[in-house]
């Protein structure tokens, strides 16, 4: 029992995975194996934090000289290892979270029945693998049926058509997407979520949402889902802010859930915010428009009053970055771009369709249609939009939609500006350039007039996300990732684990070089050889080596340092590491053998317990 | 008080007066950071200058502390003293700790706990995890019992039960390590090694990559005849083998020379940090210009 068993593990382990790398019938057995190595290879680590305390706490307890180390280690070590497991603070991971939705507990089985989708089809039938766990609970057949529980997710069409690859399939699953959604006033509002046994519901629920969704169900548990939610959401954050952008008016698309009053400057939000939403409200700085030449000057003058003079070499730094946005032939062409036809993907049902019409070759999209090109007056709009301030971004867009202007043209525009510089990230980046100029000693009125709009727009933003927090309650708080910036752990590994470690590795520096003075004499070939090598290696990675030999002739440059290097690196070394290589590859394979034959017994210890 | 003990208390006053000096008027080691929505970034002198950020007390206290446990371990080069103990001790403690939350959390929770409770731990640990049972979910009990068997080391009674994870750990890593081996070293290597002795390009000879395809096969050749133990070197065996040792002492060489310059480049980036980072004496980014 205490050994023959032992042996019979190492046995079997080894030899399954051996068997796994040559039997592909046996394969998922070895990465079932190496996956149990894994947990047990970490469990081994707390193995050793576990005997770590255990020697720790004895030194301490016998008082034995130096205790007081064995103090220090202890303390470290719980220190870090509470603050690891705690995810101190970390905060919660912002990709699981739903920003912009109110939750409320909803098992599967109270969801309401007559929101059941049943459509006719038969779920396939696969070996080995069962329905895609996300639709799991929601799905199943009955009677001749598809019946979901539920409203279905963007996540589960796609895992339910990755499940088989046949059009009939596809086309089942295209059905019941466009079967199984809630009602059409409550589509991109409800939503049901399985994995996470909640209902959830996206902004402010009003009324007659509320009276919809009531009505679903007479279920105890629906009901107070549905009041949980609409009580939840209509929740006004209201924040104080210290500085609003020039001329700021909230976003048209947000109008009815974001409010600003002037006195107190205060910016309330209803409901949860959307991370599109924060995004609609932080980006309400218009995009710089090209600076004509008498802008150019009148920006260097001004500069040029607050302090000392820019010399010639800061003014050419100054214009070419206040040259260096877009124009509008730029937009133009990115525009024209957009409005190029794609070709459009078919559905599974209509590729479905042309099959069952005998079609043998089937085309996986539509014909593209007609390229959109911007027109003369649209383009005539695109000019008079960048020569004056007065135009808006919305006002642009009326223009361009009053002829033909694609989505396409219109998210390409969004992504062109976005991707274009404030007023704040110019004034930034001018002054980073500026101090990058030796002898660069601009005043603090230059330093403050070049950044005023940086510090305000930040100001805005840093407002904005306060607003964003303040109105998401966290549903999963413990989800961030241990290791956040900032937070104790991550301080601990900065700031002691890694510094610590790295010198350790380099102090070795000192104790390599001491005893290679100590032990390398050339008193032989083989040592000279060693010895010549080292030297040159380490010649051939210095600045100063390479200097050194710069002086030999082309036709000799074989004989540089550095040259001398890569050969000896190419050849030599690549055959003596093949060789050492080898050996030690039959060495770790007899090795192996021996363990597992049971030949070599030495790791289960003496016979003595 | 002994002299040498004077001695080091003068040093370290005087080391402590000019820190404290440099800190009041220059700010050494402060480390600005620009925050935004509960994530911070480090600041660089823009946004300094802007006002947008602020001193980090965490981070400044950080710096200072890595570069005291910094000197604490170079301390060791003058001779063993309670400052190098005192480090040593935070290393070995801080380290078991960190590889211990690292392997429970990349490891532990998804593989093996989030496949037994998987409603459980998605509830708190991993809310993309799915709730449902895995297909022989119930497979995982087997590691989970190994592992507690592992850890009955710890017990004071009953040592040899932690045998039976140990067979399972000794006998996997075998396994991996003999396909692993004879895959990528052995067949790779004899399969690199492989190569044309004549070399032709162009229709001309290549009398260069000729001469050094000679020198790698016979190279591999002679240091595998040093390796064979099973005949005595004497003889034609025993100039090949000298052959052999030749070559690899060149690449002991060549690895040692890599060695050293490994960790006088980790000994450079110490002292970066203890004099661009911690005294702010040197510059070579440019992350102070205007500060």
């Amino acid at each position: 029992m205490k050994r023959t068993v032992p042996l019979l593990i190492t046995t079997i382990s080894g030899f399954l995975l051996i068997a796994a790398a040559f039997i592909p019938a046996t394969e998922s057995w070895g990465e079932v194996v190496t996956v149990w190595f894994d947990i047990l290879a970490a469990i081994a680590f707390i193995l050793g934090g576990g005997n770590l305390m255990k020697v720790n706490l004895k030194k301490i307890s016998d008082r034995v000289p130096g205790w007081g180390y064995a103090a220090v280690t202890l303390i470290a070590f719980l220190l870090t290892l509470a603050a690891g497991l705690g995810k101190i603070g970390s905060p919660p991971a912002s990709d699981q979270e739903f920003y912009g939705e109110t939750f409320a507990s909803l098992p599967a089985a109270a969801f309401p029945e007559s929101q059941v989708t049943r459509i006719a089809g038969e779920i396939p039938e696969k070996e080995e693998a069962q329905l895609p766990d996300s639709v799991r609970r929601q799905m199943s057949q009955e009677q001749g049926e598809i019946v979901f529980r539920g409203w279905i997710l963007p996540n589960q069409i796609e895992d339910l058509k990755s499940f088989k690859q046949t059009l009939e399939w596809q086309c089942t699953v295209e059905n019941l997407a466009e079967a199984a959604q809630p009602p059409e006033s409550l589509r991109g509002k409800a939503f049901y979520y399985s994995d996470h046994s909640a209902l959830s519901f996206r902004g402010v629920m009003d009324e007659a949402s509320r009276t919809e969704l009531a009505a679903m169900s007479d279920d105890t548990r629906w009901q107070q889902a549905v009041d949980s939610i609409y009580e939840a959401s209509q929740k006004t954050t209201t924040i104080d802010v210290d500085a609003v952008p020039t001329g700021f008016a909230v976003p048209a698309s947000l109008a009815d859930v974001v409010s600003y009053s002037v006195s107190p400057q205060q910016l309330s939000m209803a409901g949860p915010m959307s991370r599109s939403q924060r995004d609609a409200l932080i980006n309400v700085f218009p995009p710089l428009r090209p600076a004509s030449e008498a802008e150019i000057q009148q920006f260097i003058d001004e500069l040029n009053g607050l302090g000392e003079p820019l010399t010639e070499e800061q003014q050419q730094v100054v214009e070419r970055n206040l040259r260096g946005g877009w124009t509008a032939e730029e937009l133009i062409t990115v525009l024209d771009g957009a409005g190029q036809a794609q070709p459009v993907a078919k559905t599974a049902c209509e590729m479905l369709a042309e099959k069952e019409q005998g079609v043998t070759e089937i085309d996986p999209f539509h014909p593209p249609g007609d390229d959109v090109e911007l027109t003369n007056s649209q383009q005539a709009a695109i000019g008079q939009f960048a020569n004056d301030e007065s135009i808006t971004v919305a006002d642009l867009v009326d223009q361009l939609q009053a002829e033909t202007f694609t989505g396409a043209q219109a998210g390409a525009m969004a992504a062109f500006f976005a991707a274009s510089p404030t007023a704040g990230g110019r004034g930034k980046t001018i002054f980073q350039d500026l101090l990058k100029l030796p002898g660069t000693n601009l005043s603090t009125g230059q330093r403050d007039w070049l950044l005023a709009d940086f510090r305000s727009e930040f100001e805005w933003k840093k407002s904005v996300y306060q607003l964003f927090t303040a109105a998401h309650t966290p549903k999963y708080t413990w989800s961030g990732p241990y290791q956040s910036g900032g937070n104790l752990f991550w301080w601990l590994y900065e700031y002691a684990f890694k510094p610590l470690t790295a010198t350790m590795f380099a102090m070795l520096a000192f104790y390599v070089a001491s005893a290679a003075f100590r032990a390398f004499r050339a008193k032989n070939l083989e040592a000279i050889l060693l010895l010549g090598t080292a030297f040159i290696i380490l010649l051939g990675r210095t600045y100063i080596g390479v200097a050194m030999t710069a002086w030999i002739p082309d036709a000799l440059k074989a004989f540089r340092i550095d040259e001398l290097t890569i050969y000896i690196m190419s050849i030599f070394v690549t055959t003596g590491n093949r060789a050492i290589m080898i050996g030690v590859a039959l060495g770790i394979a007899s090795v192996s053998l021996k363990v597992l034959l049971g030949i070599d017994r030495s790791y289960l210890g003496s016979r003595e317990d | 008080m002994k002299r040498e003990t004077l001695i080091w208390l003068i040093v370290l006053v005087i080391a402590g007066i000019y820190l404290s000096y440099r800190f009041a008027t220059v700010g050494i080691g402060s480390v600005y950071v620009q925050e935004l929505g509960g994530e911070q970034a480090e600041a660089g002198v823009a946004e300094i200058a802007a006002g947008t950020a602020t001193l980090s007390v965490s981070r400044t206290f950080g710096v200072w502390a890595a570069a005291i446990f910094t000197l604490c371990i170079f301390s060791f080069l003058y001779r063993d003293n309670p400052l190098y103990k005192f480090a040593e001790s935070v290393v070995v403690g801080v380290s078991a700790a960190y590889w211990m939350v690292v392997q429970f959390w990349g490891v532990i929770i998804p593989n093996l706990l989030g496949k037994l409770w998987p409603a459980w731990i998605q509830s708190w640990a991993m809310p993309g995890l799915s709730p449902l049972y895995g297909a022989y979910w119930y497979m995982n009990l087997i590691p989970l019992a190994l592992g507690v068997m592992l850890l009955w080391r710890l017990a004071p009674k009953g040592a040899w039960i932690a045998r039976w994870p140990l067979a399972f750990i000794v006998g996997t890593t075998a396994g991996i390590r003999m396909v692993g081996f004879i895959e990528a070293d052995f067949l790779s290597q004899i399969a690199n090694s492989i190569v044309p002795l004549v070399v032709a390009t162009d229709g001309s000879i290549d009398v260069w990559a000729c001469i050094r395809n000679w020198i790698m096969i016979l190279g591999i050749m002679a240091c595998l005849v040093y390796f064979f133990f099973s005949i005595e070197h004497k003889g034609v065996v025993g100039h090949v083998s000298r052959v052999g040792i030749w070559v690899l002492m060149i690449t002991f060489g060549a690895s040692f020379g890599y060695t050293v310059m490994g960790r006088i480049a980790l000994l450079a980036i110490r002292f970066e940090f203890l004099f661009d980072d911690w005294l702010w004496l040197i510059d070579p980014l440019q992350k102070r210009v205007g500060l």
